[in-house]
C-alpha cells in the first residue's frame, strides 16, 4: 500500500516538474519510476535544477 | 479473494499448547470466533500476525520479565523449538518459528498486511496524544521512498546554498584584498578597487619574471664561478707542492746510486778472493783478508742498497701524488671555465639592464679573472636590490591578476548558483506541496469514512464531524477533532462517554486499514458490551465495509454477537462462525463452527430416529427469534412484562389480522404471502411447549409426523423470509418503501403496520 502511494505522489511529482519546465516529456515516466522506487539522488536533483541550457538539464537518469 | 485467510495451524504457540488447525472459508469475507474468555481468541489473532510477519502480537503491548519478549511466544512447558505457526492465504502458506534470536517467517516475499486492532490499541487511536496517534497512521499515510528523495533533494538544496556561500564569501575576500592593496598604493584615482587592479595588473608580468630569473641566474653564476675559481687556486698550490716534494728525492737517489756502485765493485772483488780457495791476501795490498770484515761490509751494502729501496718507494708516492694533484688542476680548470664562460655570457646578456656590469676582457690572466669576478661581485648589492623591486612588482600583479580571476569567477558562479538554488528550492517546495498534499488528501479521506462510519453507527445522536488532519508546526502530529451538542471542532475524547470513543475508534481504524485493500483486518475483541441497537449497526457496518478489505476477522466473546448470525439478524451466508470451546491445558485451543439454527433444524429433520426434542425445541427458539425480529419491526403491541422475552403465544397475539394478511416477501423467484404461514405455524405453536420444553403426558400422544410437520412449518417460514443469498432477514429500511436484507435481494413489506404512521 504504502508503495501505491509513492507511486501516487511520484507520478504527480514528475507531472508538476515537467510542467514547471524542469523535466522534458521523454524522461517524465522514467523519472517518476526512479522517484517512486526512492533512486533520485542528490546529483539527480542538481541535474534536474541545471539552467534550460546545460547538458545535463532534465536529463536525470 | 485471493488475500483471505485459508487455514492457520497452531502448534505450540501461546496457548496452543496441542496442534490445532483453523479452517477458514475463503468465500466468507467475514469470519466470526466466538469464545468465551480465555478460550484462545488472542492466541488465534497473534498466530495470524506471528506467522506472516513474525510480529509478537499482543505481547507488544504488555510488560515481562527480561529483555527478549519472545522467549513467552512458545507454550508453557515447551521448547522453544517446538513452536510453529504456519497461515495460509490463497494458495501460499507462510511459516514462523523462533530463530536463535528473532521469530524467522518463510515463506512468498509480501505476505499480506496484517493489521490487527485490539481493544487496549482501541482508545489509544483517539484518547493518545497526537504524536502516538501520528505512529498509528504513519505506516498507511507514510510516502518512504519519496521522502527518501526528498531528503536527497534536501541535501542537494544545501549543497547549493553552501557554493553560492562560498562564492559569495570568496567575492567578498578577493575584494577585500584589492581594496587593501589599492589602499597601500594610496588609493589612486579609479572607479573603484577592481577597476585600478585592472590597470595595475596589465603589465608585462612574463617579461618581469624572466628578468628575475635572468637577475638570479646571473648573481649565481657569480657566487658558483667565484667558488670554482678559489677551488682551482687550491688545486694549483696542492699541484705545485707534490712536484716540489718529488724532485729532492730523486737527487738524492741518484747520489745514492753512485756511491754505492763503487762500493758494491770493491766489495764484490773481496768476496771474489774469500771464494778462492787458494788465496789468502789480497792481490792488490797484499794483505791478509779477513773473512769476518768481508761479511761485515756484504752488510754495510745491504743496508745501503735497502735505503735505495725505500727512497724508490717515497718517490713513487710522491710522483703518484704529483700525476693526481696535477690531474684534478686540470679538471678544475676546465671546471671553472665552464663557469665562466657562463657568468660572462650572463652578464653580457644583463649589460643592457645594468651598465655597471664589467665587460670581460681576451686576456686570461689570474689577475686578470680575479678581477673580473670581484667587478661582478662588487655590483651584487644593487643587482639584488633591482632584481627584489622587480619581485615585489611581479608579487603585486600576481596578487591582483588572482584577485581579479576571483571577483571575476565568483560574481559568474554567483549568478549560476543563485539560480541553481532557486531552481531547487522551487522543485522542492513542489515536491514537497504535492507530498503534504496527498497526506492531506489521505487524512480527509480516512476522516470523511470514519465520520460516513460514525454517522451511521449514531445516526441520530448530536456527535461526528470527526476530522484528522496534521499540525502545520509540529511533525508527525496528528490532531483529532468532532463534534458533540451543537459544537464544532472539539477534542471528542474531552466529551465523549467510552462507548462512543469505542466506535469512534472503530470507525478510524476501519477507515485507516480500508486504504489497504488487500489487507487481513482483524477486530480482537474489542468491544466489552454494546447494546442491541448499536451491536445491529456495527454489524451491518462491518459487513459493508468488509468489501473494501482482504478478509475481516472478528474475535469476540459477546455471545449477542454470535446469535445475530445465528438467528438470520445478520448476513450468515456472508459469515464464517467459529466456536471457541473451553480451553485446557492439556487439550489446548478446540472450536467447532457454529451453524446457522435454521441449518440445524434442517439438519435435525433428516435424522433418523427423529429427535423430537432437538426438533420441537429448535424449530420453537427459531420461531420465536423471527417471530421477535417480526413484532419489533411493526412494532406489534405485546404484553407490557419486566421480562422482555415473550412467548411464542404472546408474540403470534401481537400481530393482527390486517397486518398478517399485508405481510408479503419479494424474492427474485416471486412473492410469498406469510399469512398461511403463519396461521399453520400458529396452530402448531403448543407442540413446542409440549414435546420441545416440558414434561407432560400429553405430549407424548403426539406422533413424529406432527413434530415434524411443526419443524418443518416453522423451516418453511424461515426460508421464506430469510435470504438465500445473504442469510439475513429483510431488517434494513433504506428505500422508505420496504424491509430489505443485507445484500437486497429479499424484500419485506409493508414497511409499516397497517394504520400506523411512517416513523
Amino acid at each position: 500500500m504504502s508503495e501505491m502511494a509513492d507511486i501516487t505522489v511520484a507520478k504527480r511529482v514528475a507531472a508538476e516538474l515537467l510542467r514547471l519546465g524542469f523535466l522534458k516529456p521523454d524522461r517524465a515516466e522514467r523519472f517518476a519510476q526512479d522517484l517512486s522506487a526512492g533512486k533520485v539522488k542528490s546529483e539527480e536533483w542538481k541535474l534536474l535544477a541545471d539552467p534550460p541550457h546545460a547538458a545535463g538539464a532534465g536529463n536525470v537518469k | 479473494m485471493s488475500n483471505r485467510l485459508e487455514k492457520v495451524t497452531i502448534c505450540k504457540f501461546r496457548g496452543g499448547t496441542c496442534p490445532v488447525d483453523i479452517e477458514f472459508d475463503p468465500g466468507k469475507p467475514v469470519a466470526v470466533i466466538f469464545g468465551e474468555n480465555g478460550t484462545g481468541k488472542s492466541t488465534i489473532v497473534d498466530a495470524i500476525a506471528f506467522g506472516l510477519t513474525g510480529d509478537l502480537g499482543s505481547l507488544r503491548f504488555i510488560s515481562v520479565p527480561g529483555p527478549r519478549k519472545q522467549k513467552y511466544l512458545h507454550s508453557i512447558g515447551t521448547k522453544p523449538s517446538d513452536m510453529q505457526v504456519s497461515v495460509t492465504v490463497g494458495n501460499a502458506t507462510w511459516k514462523a518459528r523462533l530463530g536463535k534470536k528473532d521469530p524467522e517467517v518463510e515463506g512468498p516475499d509480501d505476505p499480506p498486511q496484517v493489521h490487527v486492532l485490539r481493544r487496549v490499541e482501541l482508545l489509544k487511536l483517539i484518547t493518545s496524544e497526537p504524536k502516538k496517534r501520528y505512529e498509528a497512521i504513519q505506516s498507511l499515510i507514510n510516502v518512504q521512498r519519496i521522502e527518501a528523495a526528498e531528503l536527497e533533494l534536501r541535501l542537494a538544496v544545501n549543497d547549493a546554498k553552501k557554493a553560492l556561500e562560498f562564492a559569495s564569501e570568496r567575492k567578498v575576500q578577493a575584494q577585500k584584498i584589492l581594496e587593501d592593496h589599492w589602499s597601500q598604493s594610496g588609493a589612486p584615482r579609479a572607479a573603484s578597487a577592481l577597476e585600478w587592479a585592472r590597470a595595475e595588473a596589465t603589465g608585462d608580468l612574463q617579461t618581469l619574471k624572466a628578468n628575475i630569473a635572468a637577475g638570479r641566474e646571473l648573481l649565481n653564476a657569480s657566487t658558483v664561478a667565484t667558488e670554482a675559481w678559489r677551488e682551482l687556486q687550491v688545486r694549483a698550490a696542492e699541484a705545485s707542492d707534490a712536484v716540489g716534494m718529488l724532485r729532492p728525492l730523486q737527487e738524492r737517489l741518484e747520489t745514492l746510486r753512485a756511491e754505492e756502485d763503487v762500493q758494491l765493485l770493491d766489495v764484490l772483488e773481496c768476496a771474489q778472493q774469500i771464494l778462492d780457495p787458494s788465496s789468502e791476501t789480497c792481490p792488490l795490498c797484499e794483505q791478509p783478508i779477513s773473512a769476518e770484515d768481508v761479511r761485515r761490509r756484504v752488510a754495510n751494502r745491504l743496508g745501503a742498497l735497502k735505503e735505495v729501496r725505500k727512497l724508490k718507494g717515497e718517490i713513487e708516492r710522491a710522483a703518484k701524488t704529483a700525476e693526481t694533484t696535477t690531474s684534478m688542476l686540470g679538471q678544475q680548470r676546465t671546471s671553472f671555465e665552464l663557469r665562466r664562460s657562463l657568468l660572462v655570457q650572463q652578464a653580457n646578456a644583463l649589460r643592457g639592464r645594468f651598465e655597471l656590469l664589467p665587460v670581460n676582457t681576451a686576456s686570461h690572466t689570474d689577475g686578470e679573472i680575479t678581477a673580473y669576478l670581484a667587478r661582478i661581485e662588487s655590483v651584487r648589492p644593487q643587482l639584488q636590490n633591482a632584481i627584489d623591486a622587480d619581485q615585489k612588482k611581479a608579487n603585486q600583479q600576481d596578487l591582483l591578476t588572482t584577485n581579479i580571476s576571483a571577483v571575476d569567477v565568483a560574481t559568474t558562479n554567483l549568478i549560476e548558483f543563485q539560480a541553481k538554488a532557486k531552481r531547487l528550492e522551487q522543485i522542492s517546495q513542489a515536491v514537497e506541496s504535492i507530498r503534504k498534499h496527498y497526506v492531506s488528501e489521505v487524512l480527509t479521506d480516512i476522516s470523511d469514512t470514519a465520520a460516513r462510519m460514525y454517522t451511521r453507527l449514531h445516526p441520530e445522536e448530536e456527535i461526528g464531524g470527526v476530522s484528522l488532519y496534521l499540525k502545520d508546526a509540529a511533525s508527525g502530529s496528528l490532531e483529532l477533532i468532532g463534534s458533540f451538542a451543537g459544537n464544532t471542532e472539539i477534542p471528542p475524547q474531552a466529551y465523549y462517554s467510552e462507548s462512543h470513543l469505542d466506535t469512534l475508534g472503530l470507525c478510524v481504524f476501519l477507515a485507516m486499514v480500508e486504504r489497504d485493500p488487500e489487507a487481513i483486518v482483524i477486530l480482537d475483541d474489542v468491544f466489552t458490551s454494546v447494546d442491541d441497537a448499536h451491536l445491529g449497526r456495527i454489524l451491518e457496518l462491518l459487513h459493508d465495509e468488509a468489501k473494501n478489505v482482504g478478509h475481516l476477522v472478528v474475535m469476540t466473546h459477546y455471545r449477542a454477537w454470535r446469535d445475530r448470525y445465528k438467528y438470520a439478524r445478520g448476513p450468515a451466508s456472508h459469515s464464517q462462525l467459529i466456536e471457541l470451546l473451553p480451553w485446557t491445558a492439556s487439550r489446548g485451543i478446540r472450536h467447532t463452527r457454529t451453524a446457522p439454527s435454521v441449518d440445524e433444524l434442517r439438519e435435525n429433520l433428516f435424522k433418523e430416529p427423529l429427535d423430537r426434542i432437538g426438533v420441537a425445541g429448535r424449530a420453537g427458539i427459531l420461531l420465536e427469534a423471527l417471530l421477535d425480529d417480526l413484532t419489533l419491526r411493526y412494532r406489534c403491541r405485546l404484553p407490557r412484562a419486566t421480562d422482555i422475552n415473550y412467548t411464542l403465544g404472546e408474540l403470534f397475539g401481537g400481530i393482527d389480522s390486517k397486518l398478517a394478511k399485508a405481510m408479503r416477501v419479494m424474492k427474485p423467484a416471486g412473492d410469498i404471502a406469510l399469512e398461511p404461514l403463519l396461521q399453520k405455524l400458529l396452530s402448531m405453536a403448543f407442540l413446542r411447549n409440549q414435546v420441545g420444553c416440558h414434561f407432560n403426558l400429553a405430549g407424548s400422544n403426539i406422533s413424529d409426523r406432527d413434530v415434524r410437520a411443526f419443524g418443518e412449518a416453522t423451516l418453511a417460514y424461515a426460508e421464506a423470509v430469510i435470504c438465500e443469498n445473504c442469510g439475513e432477514l429483510p431488517r434494513r429500511e433504506k428505500t422508505g418503501e420496504y424491509w430489505q436484507c443485507a445484500c437486497g435481494s429479499t424484500k419485506l413489506v409493508p414497511l409499516v403496520k397497517p394504520g400506523d404512521k411512517a416513523a
